[in-house]
Parts: structure tokens; C-alpha cells; sequence
């Protein structure tokens, strides 16, 4: 397979991988349930083993199995995520886990301007927060398959440039919050569903930062002088002689 | 669940190997074409809990090994690897190797998804990178925020980063995994275990270690321990020596060099990366560890050859009574306890005190004019070699050498290090980790003079006083005698001409400036 088709693949697993993360993080529902279920089955036997991530995949895999009852998701969702009494252990909003300095009004619309300077929007049908993990998973989903056509139709510098926002949104907002927030919920939660869940969504996103970062990198190396003498690439090829 | 020794069968020593890799803590499986089919292990390691890949060489390519690891349900990162060919041809070393990577395998505790980092091909190109088939990982360190002391002002880990890949931001450490090159120096400079390499952490080694000089396993005759490095391709097959792999050879502080004697080591050498060619750069501080090393054995009587830069030809026997078996002698803080085990077991008996900066303790000293027995100093120190604590209506800072990493924290948190107060020395001494917790600097505490708690150290309010001068004597006289809460919301009562809070109309007009003031000394004093 040569590196076009690759990227191809790689972009569109990314994708797969954020839909199935925002999916399983909407409030539960006894068919998508299912549907996760047979998407992870899939996800098994596919290249995903050939990724770190794929390590904390494994326990999601075998809960959805024999997936637990919508009453007990419900109660856990309701638990770990939505306000009741007490302050939920992890909402699932960016507002709950960075410092606001110009209050939640300012941020919500700094990052409503975000979503549109990358040519998205959120369904007005939907009716989730601007900063709600989901919208930022399938905002992260939106860029990776734009940059999967982008590749298919053979436009390179248009792939580069969705490569850049997709590593510029994940720095300034998904890899920020979202790890902190899958931490904790995964101490709250336990072993099951959401516990594994949010430990696998955790990796992954830890992951997803780290590759967009080289590949960005890996771009400018190219065009950019200077790159080349980074401390990233300096840092990588110390590395490379561990292998 | 169980351990797995997977070995490939192609180049194992022997006619049948079978039969002959027995053993005890694991199931053994030799398996044909191991090394040239990674799929192998997916079908045979599944269910188990570690595994042990004996391979015919290093020279395979990790990522697909790796892959068939997470297809098995393991963490790839706990996996264990060892090359066939540093058993040289016998059976019994190979055995002896095998079981000492179960051991090791057998403490892997897991890693956290922060711990795996992509590594990426010579060539930084996109391309380059997208033509990798599979991905290759190796283990980075990773923070564990309950352990880390950084809000007591500990910044061990951020001096030793040689990248600057440690940051402290709003409090708090964290790694920017980009610059990181896994050299592990952060995880062994944290005095507290706050850094973790999930591949090689103190538990690991102590097993290993352990392990690898049990004389009841394994070829008779003295044995050294040799530390290596993981980036080196080099096969240690030397006879009686039997190689400990760590991420980085400069990592490993001198108290590692020291501990296997203690285990039973006849002898601990350092093999420096590909003949003093470190791409990290860090061969030097290796070295400097080395010297501290052969000359504390010399000063306590034992030959200097027991630590070396490479494997001796020649193996002494291992230092007599080496049973030290008590205590976790590769943790962070057990350098002291490390130096004064062997100064206990030290062949004439006889003192020593030198200073060297590859020293793993250190001796603080204070200046009893310059202290103002603030006690920073102590809260800051990880270890708690040095202990603030009241005695008898005064303060006492006592200081315990065998706990004292020499990490300098006490030094950098002093605010009246610029006056000389503290300084810390990279001095091993007999006595200093002999004689337990010594008094270093004191002062009566002042008490106030309405509710009888202590307000400050004597030393700290003639600092401030001579700091406020004499025109702020007025100031001085309230810092003194009362405490913060009476400063603070005293109310009249029956001493109240004493009272901060109750003043004449005349004294009105110089209330704000000495309420500022007096703020300044409430923020000083707490």
C-alpha cells in the first residue's frame, strides 16, 4: 500500500474513531448501543492493534460484549455527567475544566467563532452546549474526513491545511479538557461501560494529539526552514535509536 | 492468568530445547519462526497476564510484535525481551535470563496511554511517516499527580530534564511529551516516585536484580549485574555477567550501582552506549557516577574494580554478608540507606567523608546567624531529611543524612539562601548517615500576648525588624506580640490598650500605612 491510500485510511479510522467516542457519549439509547457494540466488533479485527491506544480499547470491547441495561446506564450517565444535586465528578463540557478568565459568555463565543472559522457549525437541532464533548468529537470527525477527501482527490495543500486545524483544535480545545475530564469520570466511573469507555476515549485522543502534532510537523519540515533543527525532530530521531 | 515465555526455537541452544527451558514461575512454549511471524503470539499469549519473548535477536522490528501484544490482550510496553543470544550458547545462563525477565515482567504495574510514544522514522517527512506499516511505541514517563510535592516548591524533575520537557505551570508539573527523548533522568531525580517509567520502575529492577544473583538458579560462580542501555544493539554475553536493561545509562544513579552489592553482586559495571558515542549525550554523567562510586568502595576498604565503566574480565567474590534484603534499595530515597548498608558491611570499618558531584546524598549545612527558622526549608524537602517541629516554646530544624537525596530543593526554596543561610554538599559521610536526625538551627518562638499562641521564631522577627528598620517600630512591637488571628480581628477587652485593633482618633491617620505594613509581615510570617 503506498503512503496516499494510507493516509486515506488513517484519516477515516481517526474519523470512525471519533463519531464511535461522541456516539457513545450521548445520553444511552438501547440501539445505538447495539450499533456500538458491532462497530467495536469491527474495530477488533481491524489495524487498530496497530496503535498504543488500542491497549485500553480491549476492556470496552469485551463490556459491550454483553452490554449492561439502558436503567443502568441511564443511572450512571445521569451520575457522571449530568448535574443533580452535587456538581457532577466530570461534566461533559470544556467550561467545567479551564480557567475563564473573561467569564463562560466570552468562551462560549470564542469557540462558536472557532467552529465556523473551521467551516463547521452545530445542528440547531441539537440542542448541546457550544463546548460539549460531543460537538468537539464530531467536529474533530468533520475535519478528519475533510481531509480524507482532501487526499483522495489528491489535494495535497488542502489536506495539510485541514491537518493544521485539526492540530490546532485539538491543542486548544479537545486534548485540553477532554483527558482531565476522562480521567476523573473513569475513577468515577469504574470498570464498567463509561469507565472503559472514557479510560479508551482518553488514550485515544492522548494519541490522536501526539500523531496530528508529527504529521503536522512532518509537513512543515518540508516547506518551513528552521523546522528541521526543532527540538520535536531532535527529540524524535534520539528515539528512532531506540528501535 | 499466568506468565508466558514464548521462545523462538531457531537459534535456541541445544538439540532439545524443550525439555530443557523448565521453568518454575512460567510456562515455557518454543515456538518455530517466532521471530519472522509476530502473529505467533497473538495465538499463543492469549489470556495470559505478562509475557517473555525470547527472540533470536533484537533486530526484529518491534511494531508488529507489539500489535500481536494488544491483538493478545497485553500491554505492550510490559512486554519482556530477551535475546537468545546473550546466553552464549548455555542453557542454564539462558534459564537463569529467562527467569529474571519473568521477575521483572511479573512487576509491571501497567502503564497509562501518556506512557506510549510514537517513535518515527529518521526521516521526518509525512510521507515517510505514512509509509510505516505499523506503528512502533516506546515508553515515555508520566506524571502521577497524588505523589508529585511540586506545591511544596519541589522542582527536582524540571532541573533534571535535559530537553526542558518538564514544566511547571499554575503549581503543577507536566510533560510536553514532544521534546521528551525517554532518557529517564526526570524518574530517577524525583525523590518521591511521582515519575513514572512504567518499564522501569524500582519494584521491576529489585525483582530482576533479585533474581539474576539467586545462586539456587543459574551457572555457578560470582556474578555481576551490568546496567545497559535500551538504544544499544550491543549482545552482552560476557561470562557471569548478565545485563539489567534501562532506558538510558546516565539515568541510573549511583546508588543503583551500589545496591546489587548488597543483593549478592560480585561486581556492577555500566556499558555506556556504543562506545561513548550516547546520542542523548549523557555517557558523562554515567561516568560521574562510576567515580563517586569506585572511590566510596575505596574509602570503605573494598576494591574500586566492583564498580566499573565496562564488564572486568575477572569476577572477586561478592561483598561478604550482602543480605540487605529488607529494604526497596532501588526507590528514590533509599540512596542513603543504600551508602550506609554498605559502609556497615565495609571490609576495615573505617570513616569516610568526600565530596563528589556524583554523590546521591548530600549534606545540608545552616548558618545559625543567617536562619531565621522560617522552616521552608523542610517543607519543601521531599524526603523529610530535614524536619521543622516545636520543642519546648521554641523551633527546631533537625536534618537526617541517610533520607537526603541531595536533590538541592532546600537550597532553591530558602529565602535567605542570598545571606547564606542553607547550603547543601554533595558529601558522603559515615557518620552524617550513621547518626540519624541532628539539630542544625533553632529559635524561641514568640508568644502573643493575649491568647498565649506562638506568633513567629525569634531569628524571623529580628529579620523583619531589621528589614521594617527603626522607624517601623510601632509595626514591630504588634508583629511581635500577637498572633495572627489577634492582629487580625483583635477586639477590645481587658488588656485592650494592648489591642491593634483599638485606637485613639489621634492614631487614626496612621492606620492605613501600618495595616499595609502589618499585612506584609502577616504574608512573611505564614
Amino acid at each position: 500500500m503506498t503512503a496516499r491510500p494510507r493516509q486515506i485510511g488513517l484519516a477515516r479510522l481517526r474519523q470512525g474513531l471519533y463519531r464511535f467516542i461522541a456516539a457513545g457519549l450521548l445520553p444511552p439509547d438501547q440501539e445505538r448501543i447495539v450499533a456500538l457494540a458491532s462497530a467495536i466488533a469491527v474495530l477488533e479485527t481491524s489495524v487498530i492493534h496497530g496503535f498504543a491506544f488500542a491497549t485500553w480499547w480491549h476492556p470496552l470491547a469485551a463490556v459491550l460484549d454483553e452490554p449492561p441495561s439502558i436503567d443502568v446506564l441511564e443511572a450512571d450517565y445521569v451520575r457522571l455527567f449530568e448535574a443533580g444535586v452535587r456538581e457532577p465528578p466530570c461534566p461533559l463540557v470544556e467550561s467545567a475544566y479551564l480557567p475563564l478568565p473573561r467569564g463562560p459568555g466570552a468562551f462560549l463565543v470564542d469557540l462558536d467563532r472557532e467552529y465556523r472559522r473551521l467551516g463547521l457549525a452545530a445542528n440547531p437541532l441539537i440542542s448541546l452546549p457550544v463546548d460539549h464533548a460531543v460537538l468537539q468529537l464530531e467536529g474533530m470527525a468533520a475535519l478528519c474526513a475533510r481531509e480524507a477527501e482532501a487526499t483522495d482527490r489528491g489535494d495535497d495543500a488542502e489536506a495539510k491545511r485541514v491537518l493544521g486545524d485539526e492540530e490546532r483544535f485539538l491543542k486548544r480545545h479537545l486534548a485540553r479538557w477532554f483527558p482531565v475530564m476522562a480521567h476523573r469520570g473513569a475513577v468515577a466511573a469504574g470498570d464498567g461501560y463509561y469507565g472503559t469507555l472514557l479510560t479508551g476515549a482518553r488514550a485515544f485522543v492522548h494519541h490522536d494529539r501526539e500523531l496530528v502534532t508529527t504529521l503536522a510537523m512532518a509537513s512543515r519540515v518540508a516547506t518551513e526552514p528552521g523546522v528541521a533543527t526543532d527540538p520535536r525532530v531532535a527529540a524524535h530521531r534520539g528515539l528512532e535509536a531506540v528501535r | 492468568m499466568s506468565t508466558l515465555v514464548l521462545a523462538c526455537a531457531d537459534r535456541l541452544p541445544g538439540v532439545t530445547p524443550e525439555e530443557w527451558l523448565w521453568l518454575e514461575a512460567a510456562e515455557v512454549r518454543v515456538v518455530r519462526g517466532l521471530c519472522n511471524d509476530p502473529e505467533l503470539i497473538a495465538r499463543h499469549a492469549d489470556g495470559v497476564s505478562s509475557l517473555v519473548l525470547a527472540m533470536c535477536s533484537a533486530d526484529f522490528v518491534s511494531g508488529p510484535v507489539q500489535a500481536a501484544a494488544r491483538r493478545a490482550g497485553l500491554d505492550p510496553l510490559g512486554l519482556e525481551i530477551v535475546d537468545v543470544r546473550a546466553a552464549n550458547g548455555d542453557i542454564e545462563r539462558l534459564i537463569l535470563l529467562l527467569e529474571a525477565a519473568v521477575a521483572r515482567a511479573q512487576c509491571f504495574a501497567g502503564s497509562a496511554p501518556e506512557n506510549a510514544r510514537m517513535i518515527f522514522p529518521k526521516a521526518v517527512t509525512r510521507r515517510a511517516l505514512l509509509k510505516l506499516r505499523i506503528a512502533e511505541y516506546v515508553a515515555v514517563p508520566s506524571i502521577e499527580p497524588s505523589r508529585c510535592v511540586a506545591d511544596r516548591g519541589c522542582r527536582a524533575c524540571v532541573e533534571a530534564c535535559p530537553r526542558g520537557a518538564i514544566v511547571l505551570s499554575d503549581g503543577a508539573i507536566s510533560i510536553d511529551p514532544a521534546p521528551c527523548d525517554a532518557c529517564g533522568l526526570c524518574t530517577t531525580a524525583c525523590p518521591v516516585q511521582a515519575i513514572v517509567d512504567p518499564t522501569v520502575t524500582p519494584a521491576q529492577l529489585d525483582a530482576q536484580v533479585r533474581t539474576l544473583l539467586d545462586p539456587s538458579s543459574g551457572p555457578s560462580g560470582p556474578r555481576g549485574i551490568l546496567f545497559s542501555c535500551r538504544r544499544s544493539r550491543r549482545v552482552e554475553t560476557a561470562p557471569g555477567w548478565y545485563p539489567v536493561v534501562v532506558p538510558c545509562t546516565g539515568m541510573a544513579p549511583a546508588s543503583w550501582l551500589l545496591a546489587p552489592l548488597l543483593l549478592g553482586a560480585a561486581a556492577v559495571a555500566v556499558r555506556l552506549c556504543g562506545d561513548g558515542e550516547c546520542p542523548l549525550g549523557r555517557d558523562e554523567a554515567a561516568l560521574e557516577r562510576v567515580a563517586f562510586c569506585r572511590r566510596l568502595l575505596g574509602s570503605m576498604g573494598w576494591s574500586q574494580d566492583r564498580v566499573a565503566a565496562a564488564p572486568g574480565d575477572v569476577l572477586l567474590a561478592p561483598v561478604p554478608g550482602s543480605d540487605h534484603a529488607d529494604h526497596n534499595i532501588f526507590a528514590p530515597g533509599a540512596a542513603g540507606h543504600v551508602l550506609h548498608a554498605l559502609a556497615e558491611q565495609g571490609s576495615d570499618g573505617s570513616a569516610f567523608v568526600f565530596e563528589h558531584p556524583g554523590s546521591p546524598v548530600g549534606i545540608v549545612e545552616i548558618r545559625a546567624d543567617a536562619c531565621t527558622a522560617c522552616g521552608m526549608c523542610a517543607r519543601t524537602c521531599p524526603t523529610e531529611a530535614l524536619v521543622v517541629a516545636p520543642r519546648d516554646g521554641a523551633v527546631e530544624i533537625t536534618f537526617d543524612g541517610v533520607r537526603c537525596t541531595a536533590c538541592g530543593q532546600c537550597v532553591a526554596s530558602c529565602p535567605e539562601v542570598a545571606h547564606g543561610a542553607i547550603a547543601l554538599r554533595r558529601v558522603a559521610s559515615r557518620d552524617a548517615l550513621a547518626q540519624g536526625a541532628t539539630r542544625l538551627a533553632g529559635s524561641d518562638v514568640a508568644s502573643c500576648v493575649r491568647c498565649g499562641r506562638p506568633v513567629a521564631p525569634h531569628a524571623m522577627l529580628q529579620r523583619v525588624a531589621g528589614l521594617l528598620g527603626p522607624k517601623e517600630r510601632r509595626v514591630m512591637q504588634i508583629l511581635e506580640r500577637y498572633c495572627l488571628d489577634c492582629r487580625a480581628i483583635g477586639s477590645p477587652g481587658a488588656d485592650e490598650r494592648e489591642s491593634p485593633t483599638y485606637r485613639s482618633g489621634g492614631e487614626a491617620a496612621t492606620m492605613h500605612r501600618r495595616d499595609q505594613l502589618a499585612r506584609v509581615g502577616r504574608i512573611h510570617l505564614e
